[in-house]
């Protein structure tokens, strides 16, 4: 992937190299504060700057898939439009469910920073369904 | 404009905006309306 390509006007490599690089940063993020908590390392306020991370690499992410939205031509911008808005959708859904059922229903406790892996496994899902723009 | 825009557009899993379907008619320099039937006629 040439650096010309992703700050040029390349879309695709542009969304690919924002979503690694985004991701990474998740995903170390994560393993982090995990084992920063597990070793006592992380405690206090450290703790609340360290969660902001993952929420920053999720906010860089959903720009990165939005620019990549922007710079797709009106089919491809609307057929992802659609299945972004029907995952989240999806997801609301799930959640708020799952949220009823571990209030009143005793069930067990999901961790809520699984939302954003269900929104993008509900756009894989929806991406099998939604192939056109109509 | 992608392929996938392409197959699309050839099968009838998007309707081209006013734009591009005045952009394809000029690249093969036909008339809109030998290109794409028009709906309300």
């Amino acid at each position: 992937m040439r650096i010309d390509k992703i700050w040029g006007g390349d879309a695709d490599a542009r969304y690919g190299f924002g979503t690694f690089a985004s991701m990474t940063v998740y995903g170390l993020a994560i393993a982090g504060v995990s084992v920063g908590v597990n070793y006592g390392w992380l405690k206090g306020w450290m703790l609340y700057v360290a969660a902001l991370v993952p929420g920053l690499a999720i906010a860089a992410q959903l720009g990165f898939t939005l620019d990549f939205f922007r710079r797709a031509d009106e089919f491809v911008r609307a057929v992802m439009a659609k299945r972004f808005i029907v995952a989240a959708c999806l997801t609301f859904a799930v959640w708020s469910v799952w949220g009823f059922l571990e209030t009143f229903g005793g069930a067990y406790h999901l961790p809520g920073w699984l939302a954003y892996a269900t929104m993008w496994f509900f756009f894989g899902i929806a991406s099998a369904f939604i192939r056109s723009s109509r | 404009m992608s392929r996938q825009a392409v197959i699309a557009l050839e099968t009838e899993r998007h309707d081209p905006s006013l734009d591009l379907a005045y952009r394809i008619a000029a690249t093969f320099d036909r008339p809109v309306e030998e290109i794409f039937e028009n709906p309300h006629a």
